[in-house]
């Protein structure tokens, strides 16, 4: 599915949330996976072109984190706890059993579409064992009810959660909550990140006591992500590549330069690769 | 010592219906901290939270007040907050209570830290697939905007302060500051180097603090009600009151809210006691990377000192408990699973000894260990510990080195007969939530020394060792 003008103004609304653009990749991420099911090929580079990053350095982080499915999950996924506490109390045969229930894989097409998993401690011990549909809880639980649960998530009618007493969303409309693009509070945290981001002496893009110059074909020095973001965020004009890390100490002084008067060719140097 | 036992201070609104909800919350003493707060000079909250000794409640447990004056003020960066909320710790649940049940307490905390810390914004952290506390924290934030306790000029002050609910992706490490820090930053969650620390150069390279969800929830508590107040609880080193989240073999696990000092076999008896009335045989005290204790260490004070006296850390206050019907070896092993998983992979003892350990423990479970692998997993921990770039390799050897330690009988035991000893259940395929036995036990076949028998050529890390 192509991302539409739609999502596309929503991923640069959460990007003018941060003072420097990057960070909003793990939101963006949710957001890909709320469009795509997953992160798709085509997501990777749609938060590439957005951020002003290579597809590589998108592809390392989104590998990196377990929440960002590299195959489309269905309408449901299932995560089964098989860490001790939860093991001892029958995780483990759970977790089988929904493999074999699958046909000996983790995803299964038919109905809803629903992808297992078994997961690391979900920080529910107290309801051990437990088993999660879509991020809502529900423990403990029998091998029976487990299984149920199985069968009722296939069917795309999960229950509701005796815990938080919330009746489980698909797959796509839950990653569109994480990304938090619904939180409510974009217009104040979008003021603070340009407020941040036009100080002085702002945030940098790399910390670390560095002075390998992190530059970023699109981007910039300051990592505002090119132009999708100083359109968004009405920043104005950022500061020019100096082939210096933003990061050290000492280095940081020669970037922290007022940004309010920088000439446009700097800009215009900036969107040279 | 001062009081022990159970307790009530960060959990006293738990069972307030719809507290989460800003207005029942405001009801009940709700953004009073706050209020205080703004009538003080940030160094007197930073000295007032130094004062009442409250130790940081992430794992580390360092000095909540010091850690704070350490954030540079004179840099010209702006200076943010940010709370860890990526609750990962196995055994570990106190963090998503307090936030699904009284999330203002962590957004009032946060802003109280602003105000301490003179910063622009803070950010939560939140671990990815606690989806209930991000929906109430979400709720909780929009509500504070509302009634100005968030945004351009909080509570009438002036001053600028904005909170950020940031929800991660599920990745153990995101749990070590910097590796969040990075992660915050949009890149994969692996550690820094340090020098420098987050008080110099922590987000964007502005001077930051990161702190635990208990941590910042409890600065509003102590500035209401003073200093002595958080003191009458706990010790001198370790005072005020703990979040401990009591699970595995008790009859009722859950969270519950603790003095610290009270002895570790209150806090079981606290959950009930154990299942079934079995006998505890060892226990986390604070979490799968805290070396385990046998059931003599019971006794043991429920405070930092006493428990690293004792040989074990109390780490995020997670109490797990295991009886002698439980497989040591089989809960070792999964833990180490665990680990293997969640290492990030930037340095090498971490990324490659945790794949080591977890075969040579799946060797042993599932009856082909050799009696020289305990000598190799002790060589090997040797060989991780205060050797790997941050601490979650210190952890996952902890409950090894700990376990050969207390319990070598059982592993050579369950070498020589290539299973659980008699009457120890290895629990890994046992399906039942009330913990009864699935059927009673064969007697365990003659056994036939391991030892001897093995011929089978191998790839342990020999070069290594």
């Amino acid at each position: 599915m192509p991302f539409t003008d739609a999502t596309r103004s929503e991923a640069q609304r959460l990007i003018a949330r941060y003072a420097v653009a990057r960070s909003a990749l793990l939101p963006l991420l949710h957001l890909v996976q709320s469009v795509e099911g997953y992160v798709s090929e085509d997501g990777i580079g749609f938060c590439a072109e957005l951020l002003g990053l290579t597809k590589a350095e998108v592809g390392a982080v989104s590998t990196f984190y377990s929440m960002y499915k590299r195959e489309p999950v269905g309408d449901y996924l299932l995560s089964v706890c098989t860490n001790p506490t939860c093991q001892i109390a029958g995780g483990q045969k759970i977790y089988d059993s929904y493999v074999e229930a699958c046909g000996g894989g983790h995803v299964d097409r038919d109905g809803a579409g629903v992808m297992v998993e078994h997961a690391e401690c979900l920080g529910i011990c107290d309801a051990a064992p437990v088993v999660t549909i879509n991020y809502e809880n529900y423990g403990p639980v029998t091998q029976d009810e487990a299984m149920e649960l199985l069968a009722k998530a296939k069917a795309g009618e999960p229950p509701e959660s005796p815990l938080s007493k919330h009746t489980p969303d698909t797959f796509t409309a839950v990653e569109r909550e994480f990304s938090g693009i619904d939180d409510g509070t974009d217009d104040h945290l979008i003021e603070a990140a340009r407020l941040q981001a036009t100080m002085a002496a702002g945030p940098s893009y790399r910390t670390g006591a560095t002075s390998i110059p992190v530059l970023h074909p699109g981007g910039d020095p300051a990592g505002h992500g090119g132009a999708a973001f100083r359109e968004e965020s009405n920043i104005g004009p950022v500061r020019p590549v100096t082939g210096q890390a933003p990061a050290d100490e000492g280095g940081a002084q020669d970037l922290d330069q007022p940004v309010g008067d920088v000439p446009s060719e700097d800009d215009a140097d900036t969107e040279e690769r | 010592m001062g009081i022990t036992g159970q307790a009530s201070a960060l959990s006293y609104r738990y069972d307030v219906a719809d507290v989460h909800d800003i207005d029942v919350y405001e009801q009940h003493d709700g953004y009073e901290g706050l209020r205080k707060a703004l009538g003080m000079e940030p160094s007197a909250i930073i000295e007032a939270v130094k004062e009442s000794g409250l130790r940081g409640r992430g794992g580390a447990g360092f000095p909540t007040g010091l850690k704070w004056s350490f954030v540079a003020q004179d840099t010209g960066k702006p200076i943010y907050v940010v709370c860890n909320a990526d609750e990962g710790e196995p055994g570990t649940f106190k963090d998503r209570s307090l936030m699904e049940l009284d999330p203002h307490q962590l957004v009032e905390g946060m802003i109280v830290a602003g105000i301490a810390l003179n910063a622009v914004a803070g950010y939560i952290y939140l671990r990815g697939e606690y989806a209930h506390s991000g929906r109430r924290l979400a709720k909780a934030i929009r509500q504070a905007y509302d009634k100005g306790y968030l945004g351009a000029d909080v509570m009438g002050s002036g001053k600028r302060y904005d909170l950020t609910l940031h929800r991660a992706a599920g990745a153990y490490i995101c749990g070590e500051e910097t590796a969040l820090l990075d992660s915050l930053e949009g890149r994969r969650g692996q550690p820094r180097l340090r020098p420098p620390f987050p008080a110099t150069a922590g987000l964007w390279g502005c001077p930051s603090t990161v702190n635990n969800v208990e941590s910042i929830a409890a600065v509003p508590f102590i500035l209401r009600h003073g200093v002595d107040w958080w003191r009458q609880w706990g010790t001198e080193k370790s005072p005020g009151t703990k979040l401990v989240c009591i699970s595995g073999e008790v009859n009722n696990p859950g969270n519950y809210e603790a003095a610290l000092g009270t002895p570790i076999s209150d806090l079981i008896e606290m959950a009930g006691g154990m299942l079934d009335g079995r006998e505890l045989k060892f226990f986390c005290p604070g979490g799968s990377s805290t070396p385990l204790l046998p059931a003599s260490a019971a006794d043991t004070d429920y405070t930092f000192e006493a428990i690293q006296e004792a040989g074990s850390l109390l780490g995020t206050g997670a109490l797990m408990v295991y009886s002698d019907q439980t497989s040591v070896v089989s809960v070792v092993r999964r833990f180490t699973e665990f680990y293997e998983h969640e290492s990030c992979g930037k340095c090498t003892p971490c990324r490659e000894g945790a794949y080591w350990l977890s075969q040579i423990y799946q060797r042993i479970d599932t009856g082909n260990g050799r009696m020289e692998d305990l000598d190799l997993l002790e060589d090997l921990c040797d060989n991780i510990f205060g050797r790997a770039f941050c601490a979650l390799a210190d952890g996952m050897v902890s409950p090894i080195v700990a376990s050969l330690k207390y319990f070598r009988d059982e592993y050579v035991e369950h070498i020589r007969q290539g299973r659980s000893p008699f009457g120890v259940e290895p629990r890994r395929d046992i399906a039942t939530v009330t913990f009864t036995h699935a059927g009673g036990y064969e007697p365990a076949p003659p056994a036939t020394p391991r030892d001897e028998l093995e011929t089978e050529p191998t790839s342990e890390p020999a070069g290594q060792a």
